[in-house]
């Protein structure tokens, strides 16, 4: 055999030495190549958003995917997201070498995950989404490992780890969902969403409740939520920030998509089922992520923990039906960390540390980066008139309106001490005064724009959200069981 | 089938009290086939393409590329010959037999009908909360890695009590998913080996 290898050697060098050379003449025009890719995804799924009525839901692909109201706002958000991301590495990889090596790698795993996650976005079928969701955590590790250091290898393995068992936990709750309809007279469940919609009217017996817990829980790894978050914190942190934003601002929301299918297919019969747990999970996420933005003195890490935050108010939301809410909360989220995770990574290339203590009077020395920290900050805080608050506010009501005053209660307090704890390590960074020369870092527009984008989004989604814009929220939240 | 399932629960158990690698890979192997023979026993041969694709999952990906591909790895790695799998302590094996009697139990109340079905969902649990226990317990990467796949066959055998079948294109998708985690965990068993054991190296992981 080893005879068979050295043979073959000679004759497979030549190859190999003419795809490093593609790969070095590839290399200059990688980022370009992921900026327009990222461009026609969101250009395409502008069009995809907007250009059909909200109400329309159509399949294609024989009947693998579906076009309905969920799919095409997220897939706007995600490809949104992914532009900011395409920007940022188009501005950042000349000047950080860093990020030079092994770049078409990046950009070829990067192109690899959006594709996984549009066609789980898209996906009719409950295990082919769980596939492709499966198949961009496959696609993330390699860009988490991005730049080969031993911690990213490290959390690139947490990652995988509790993505893996989560992820097994989530498929294990489909098979007991399929085994109880088939328990309840259903000939043969498949896993389409219209055929589950029609097949889960029956009352939910043993097998199905056993079977959504363990998605919730499944896909709540996913999510961040309480009790296997911790793969979260410590992937953010330690990933680049390109990549934070895509499993932050984009695998995040796929998770979450899943998550809206199975409540639309199980309707109010499945939400009962599920409420009890998204509420006690999401309170629980919340409770620590408050205590960890306490003793965070690391302001990555404090943007990650409060991204936990969010995955807990998204998870209590959906538990108690504020459909609208969360659907504004979940997107303005998308955007409040792209913008947060991107500047935080400018914050620490331009001062060489995450300690909030050694990086001062942001607005000053890094105007751009300062402002948009600033506002992100208050938008992360859920301050007017971000469409943040707005979200919050509907879930809060909806505690209130379901009589759930215990959970308002503990939750109210929560986001008083995570508002304090935050703003005790933030607003000296961008008020305080510098302890540096102060130098403005030069700041092209193509960085500026997304995030400006992603700002004035997050301003319509608190002042005035266009009429076709608001349509396609409702629909969402309509399938969520919002009144 | 009885048989069958009671070969799989023993090769769930026996690796926690042999505590050597190749036992371990051994009994991973044996589950595969194990899972293999239940769907021969469901019919042969397979009705639809998607039943060959999943045959062939269990066959040769579970049964045989599975260890021999983590087999590879550690002979490469000169890996010493034990290997623990949950802590030797009582507390561990307490834990351990509670789980089982737990799973046990569980299959008791959601199949009162008892028999093979019951038997099924039981031994499913078992190995599903044994290896969540191993994962728990363990910080070698190999460790966590055999945990994990534990817990991927512990799902594959309750698949096999279900009637339901998956589209072609899912099914090769859920093969094809297990293929490229397999590789991600060599990768990782390659690249980490036994950094995730010392102290000095979980201390580092703490900053960036």
């Amino acid at each position: 055999m080893k005879r068979v290898v050295a043979a073959l050697l000679p004759v497979a060098e030549a190859p190999a030495a003419g795809i490093a050379a593609g790969i070095r003449a590839v290399r200059p025009w990688a980022v370009t190549f992921f900026v327009a890719v990222a461009a026609a995804a969101a250009a395409a799924s502008l069009g995809l958003a907007f250009g059909l009525p909200a109400a329309t839901a159509r399949t294609v692909a024989g009947g693998f995917l579906v076009l309905d109201a969920t799919s095409r706002l997220f897939l706007l958000v995600v490809n949104l997201v992914f532009v900011g991301v395409a920007t940022y590495l188009w501005t950042r990889v000349r000047d950080t070498p860093e990020l030079q090596e092994g770049i078409e790698r990046l950009v070829a795993f990067g192109l690899a995950f959006m594709a996984a996650v549009n066609l789980a976005i898209l996906s009719n079928h409950l295990v082919a989404m769980w596939v492709l969701l499966e198949l961009s955590t496959l696609a993330a590790v390699p860009l988490v490992q991005h730049g080969g250091t031993g911690v990213r290898l490290r959390a690139s393995w947490k990652y995988f780890l509790f993505s893996s068992v989560g992820l097994g936990l989530a498929l294990l709750g489909l098979a007991c969902v399929a085994r109880g309809l088939e328990a309840s007279g259903v000939h043969e469940a498949t896993f389409f969403l219209g055929d589950l919609a029609r097949a889960a009217r029956t009352p939910p017996e043993i097998w199905r409740k056993v079977g959504l817990v363990l998605i919730v829980l499944g896909y709540g790894t996913k999510l961040g939520l309480a009790p296997m978050y911790l793969w979260l914190p410590a992937t953010y942190h330690a990933a680049p920030p390109a990549v934070t934003v895509l499993l932050a601002g984009v695998q995040f929301n796929v998770a979450l998509v899943a998550v809206f299918r199975i409540i639309q297919v199980f309707g109010p019969s499945g939400r009962a089922v599920m409420a009890p747990e998204l509420v006690a999970l999401g309170l629980a996420t919340m409770a620590l992520s408050a205590a960890s933005i306490v003793a965070t003195r690391n302001y990555i890490r404090l943007i990650a923990y409060a991204a936990l935050n969010h995955g807990g108010v998204i998870a209590i939301g959906l538990g108690i039906g504020a459909g609208y809410g969360v659907v504004l909360y979940a997107v303005s989220n998308a955007f409040i960390k792209a913008i947060l995770f991107l500047t935080a990574g400018k914050i620490e290339a331009h001062y060489r540390t995450e300690d909030v203590r050694e990086v001062s009077g942001l607005l000053k020395d890094m105007p751009y980066s300062g402002t948009f920290f600033a506002v992100g900050t208050f938008a992360l805080l859920g301050f007017p008139p971000f469409g943040s608050f707005l979200g919050e506010l509907i879930v809060m009501s909806g505690l209130i309106g379901s009589a759930r005053f215990g959970v308002f209660a503990a939750f109210c307090t929560i986001l008083t001490i995570t508002f304090v704890a935050t703003g005790r390590s933030v607003f000296p960074m961008i008020w305080g005064e510098p302890k540096r020369k102060v130098d403005w870092a030069s700041q092209p527009v193509a960085t500026v724009l997304p995030k400006l984008v992603f700002l004035c989004s997050l301003l319509a989604m608190g002042l005035y959200l266009p009429p076709q814009v608001n349509e396609l929220f409702r629909q969402v939240a309509a399938g969520l069981g919002a009144e | 089938m009885t048989y069958l399932l009671v070969a799989f629960l023993l090769a769930t158990v026996v690796p926690l009290l042999v505590a050597a690698w190749r036992t371990s890979l051994v009994a991973l192997g044996v589950q595969g086939l194990v899972m293999a023979a239940i769907v021969l026993e469901h019919g042969w041969p397979p009705h639809t393409a998607s039943g060959w694709v999943l045959l062939l999952d269990l066959l040769v990906l579970r049964s045989y590329l599975v260890p021999r591909y983590l087999y590879g790895i550690l002979r490469s790695q000169h890996a010493a010959r034990r290997s623990d799998f949950l802590p030797v302590n009582l507390l561990s094996w307490t834990l351990a037999g509670a789980l089982m009697v737990v799973a046990f139990h569980f299959g008791e109340a959601v199949c009162p009908e008892g028999g093979d079905a019951a038997l099924h969902v039981s031994v499913a649990s078992a190995a599903l909360l044994l290896g969540l226990l191993v994962l728990a317990t363990q910080h070698r990467v190999f460790a966590q890695v055999v945990g994990a796949l534990r817990i991927e066959n512990a799902i594959a055998l309750f698949e096999l009590a279900g009637g339901h079948t998956l589209p072609l294109p899912v099914q090769l998708g859920v093969t094809g998913v297990l293929v490229l985690s397999l590789l991600t965990f060599g990768a990782f068993m390659r690249r980490l080996g036994g950094a995730l054991e010392s102290p000095a190296a979980a201390a580092e992981g703490n900053g960036r």
